[in-house]
């Protein structure tokens, strides 16, 4: 493999093959751990609380239990994780903190307060809209509230000192990612989106200290090794959650170069830091209002001039915006996003896939025809 | 009419009257149009308060996609939003909305009854959906577009101050858009609006305990009527006589016990989006003596707050807390109590939940529910698949046969066969 040369690059795709390893480690030492998705859940809360933040990931498998709780027209990833919560493979977590974004997480919400009454979870009751500076009493109530339940599930209070510190740890941790993505701007790039995706995920799941330190290994080893990258269009992916990197591989087996991946597990967590601020609170709300990145929030505008970014900074070719089944806010979204980078004459496709990758062959046909109508 | 369309004849008299009325007033929103008034598309619970007090012609955008389903034309119209990339697993009552805007070849009920906006205003309340309709609708025809963003209820009975004034800034959001549009605003014409909406809660707080009456004295679909006129009326069709007149008229037929099933043996409530292409399902059951006495239409966009909320020196405030306050508001709570309450208070034998395959809010909550309602009050519930709004998905048969054994086992159950 080429990360032979890298083993700081070998050691965070490991990482990424088992990620709720790292929570069980952590709970084994004595830690507490708090699963939470998605990138609206504040997540150096949980950190200065003395907890480890563990975005919680799915597994491409077929639902089973959760289906009596979910009806199957619902979200699969939702489902998927509720499965593994009843399957026991959840079962590290201490806590669950959820946002307030689609229909989908407030069903999760709802389900666990329901039904999993042994691991208590919290939801951040954030604005769905993008504010001006002088509107957002409202957040900061909510995110003091959000602290307050935090608080209650650690056992112990935030102080702002902790909280300017776990800001500030996290803060170098999207640095640190960002400038490793920004080396998949060269052509060839530095490395796969495969490669960059496994990275993410590990950085997003190990405690903040651990991976700032693997990362900035990371950013010294890459130049020292041949750029794994050939020769093919730039593409760059958007859509649904995405917690494997099937169809990034998928893509670039295929030919495409995958050089900035648009999802909320990857690009949109690190892209944006939290700006200083006497006041750490108000820093996390300015920051979390800042990231209307995601089709739960409005305006629609903020997410396309964050691709427009993207697809700039990134030298792309051309868009693959994926959907997961029953992902109501991206489908609604996908048709919106692809006229608008066609009027900008940048060619984009629209796949709707199953959480369980099924159907995988079919997409990997329209996969195929769509690189190969860029060649023509 | 019965025998063309899906719909049944209102029974009562005065539902006929508010279904003329309500047909009156799109022809009148499409005349208007054509002289050139602009036209302002709304989501189904934007507060109508605002948009009546600053004068405003407007349409709920999203009834037209009812109505496209309702006349049987789903068919067409979700093919074309779907053909303009929209997914098929999405809401098929939005995207028969979508589809209705993707086309200038309209025909048959929306000859009268449709007018492009000029103005757009969404919300974040009650799902996505709605927004992400009013997105689409608003960069269809190059519109501006304004989004009420609603918090979800965290709080419970109370919401606190920092909500309510949140709440109200996003009401004040949409005032401010429509001014800056050229409509004006005053406060007092506001002031009048929720009196008019207090009033309105409590009439119809009087009409719903009327309707709990045993034997059931309203059918399903002339509830579906009254309910949702309030909706769809103009300003000066929506009269507090004929809401008066409905409270009048029930009363005449409690008073005389009559039941619109000659010998009622069960009260069902309906957990979902009935079929619109086909409401005379609504009616089915009564064949078995059994009659729905409550439908999940009346939970959307009924009279679910207590008229107390609404209080005409505060509007914007009264408003905020209505929206907030609504059991359709996420999270769950708020709907699992009603449907418990309502079904406590209509007693009810069994609820049938239909689950809308295109919906991503409605199946969230109808385990929880079907849950609650069995643990409170031991009534149970029969989960069918059944998408309301999207008639290529229907299968009639099938949906009766599960209606039918049910039915018969709740009949079992009660030793009334």
């Amino acid at each position: 493999m080429a990360e032979t040369n890298v083993p700081s690059l070998a050691e965070l795709r490991e990482v990424a093959q088992d990620p709720s390893a790292v929570a069980r480690a952590w709970k084994a030492g004595g830690g507490r751990v708090a699963g939470c998705r998605c990138i609206f859940v504040p997540e150096e809360l949980i950190w200065a609380a003395g907890m480890l933040p563990h975005p919680l990931l799915g597994k491409p498998e077929p639902v089973r239990n959760a289906d009596a709780y979910f009806q199957s027209c619902s979200c699969e990833f939702a489902r998927n994780l509720f499965d593994m919560a009843l399957d026991g493979k959840l079962d590290f977590l201490d806590g669950l903190a959820l946002p307030n974004t689609c229909e989908a997480t407030r069903r999760l919400y709802d389900v666990w307060l329901g039904y999993k009454k042994d691991v208590p979870v919290l939801l951040l009751n954030n604005p769905q809209k993008l504010l001006e500076e002088g509107s957002l009493d409202f957040y900061m109530e909510e995110m003091r509230r959000f602290r307050t339940g935090v608080e209650a599930l650690a056992g112990r209070p935030v102080t702002d000192e902790d909280l300017r510190d776990a800001i500030a740890l996290n803060n170098r941790t999207r640095m640190l990612l960002r400038e490793i993505s920004s080396l998949r701007k060269k052509d060839p790039p530095a490395l796969t989106g495969e490669e960059m995706f496994d990275v993410a995920i590990a950085a997003s799941v190990l405690p903040r200290d651990r991976a700032n330190d693997l990362l900035g290994r990371l950013l010294l080893e890459i130049p020292r090794r041949e750029a794994p990258g050939r020769e093919g269009p730039r593409v760059l992916v958007t859509g649904s959650i995405m917690d494997n990197a099937a169809l990034i591989r998928m893509i670039e087996e295929e030919g495409g170069i995958v050089v900035a991946d648009d999802v909320c597990t990857t690009m949109k967590a690190y892209w944006k830091p939290v700006e200083k601020n006497d006041d750490p609170m108000m820093a996390l709300v300015r920051s979390m209002n800042e990231k209307a990145l995601c089709p739960c929030m409005h305006p629609f505008e903020a997410r396309m001039d964050f691709l427009v970014e993207l697809i700039e900074e990134y030298r792309v070719d051309a868009v693959v915006h994926f959907t997961l089944k029953y992902c109501h806010t991206f489908l609604f979204d996908a048709p919106l996003v692809r006229k608008e980078l066609e009027r900008r004459g940048i060619p984009a496709t629209v796949l709707e896939v199953g959480h369980d990758l099924s159907g995988l062959g079919q997409i990997r046909t329209r996969v195929q025809a769509f690189l190969e109508m860029l060649e023509v | 009419m019965d025998e063309e369309l899906p719909l049944p004849s209102p029974d009562l008299p005065v539902v006929q009257d508010m279904q003329i009325a309500i047909a009156s007033k799109l022809a009148d929103i499409t005349r208007q149009k054509a002289e050139g008034r602009p036209v302002v598309w709304c989501s189904v619970l934007t507060p109508k308060e605002i948009l009546f007090s600053m004068d405003v012609a407007s349409l709920c955008g999203n009834v037209l996609g009812a109505y496209a389903s309702i006349f049987g034309m789903s068919a067409k119209y979700c093919q074309l939003a779907e053909d303009d990339g929209i997914a098929r697993d999405v809401c098929s009552v939005n995207r028969c909305t979508i589809g209705v805007c993707c086309t200038d070849d309209r025909e048959g009920f929306f000859e009268t009854a449709f007018a492009p906006p000029d103005l757009v205003i969404g919300s974040t309340f009650p799902c996505t959906a709605e927004a992400k309709t009013f997105l689409h609708v608003a960069k269809k025809y190059n519109v501006p577009y304004y989004v009420i963003d609603v918090p979800i209820n965290t709080w419970g009975d109370d919401p606190p101050k920092h909500a309510i004034d949140y709440m109200a800034s996003q009401l004040k959001g949409m005032i401010d858009f429509l001014r800056a549009h050229g409509y004006a605003f005053d406060m007092d014409n506001l002031k009048e609006e929720v009196a008019f909406a207090r009033r309105l809660n409590l009439l119809m707080q009087e009409i719903d305990l009327l309707k709990q009456a045993v034997p059931h004295p309203i059918r399903a679909f002339d509830t579906v009527i009254a309910m949702t006129a309030p909706l769809a009326l103009s300003k000066a069709g929506r009269q507090i006589e004929l809401f008066e007149r409905l409270r009048d008229e029930l009363k005449a037929r409690v008073d005389k016990g009559f039941g619109v099933v000659e010998e009622e043996k069960l009260r069902l409530l309906w957990c979902g989006l009935c079929p619109l292409y086909d409401f005379k399902l609504l009616n089915y059951p009564e064949k078995y003596g059994a009659v729905v006495v409550k439908s999940m239409l009346e939970f959307l966009v009924g009279f679910t707050c207590d008229p107390e909320t609404l209080d005409p020196e505060k509007p914007l405030e009264s408003m905020a807390r209505a929206q907030l306050l609504s059991p359709a508001n996420p999270p769950y709570r708020g709907a699992v109590d009603y449907f418990v309450r309502a079904a406590r208070d209509y007693k009810v034998d069994g609820i049938v939940g239909p689950v809308m395959r295109s919906c991503g809010l409605v199946p969230g909550m109808q385990r929880l529910v079907k849950d609650a309602v069995a643990r409170e009050l031991g009534i149970p519930t029969i989960l069918v698949d059944l998408d309301g709004g999207d008639q290529r998905e229907y299968d009639r048969a099938g949906l009766c046969s599960h209606l039918d054994a049910f039915i018969e086992t709740l009949l079992a159950r009660k030793g009334r066969r």
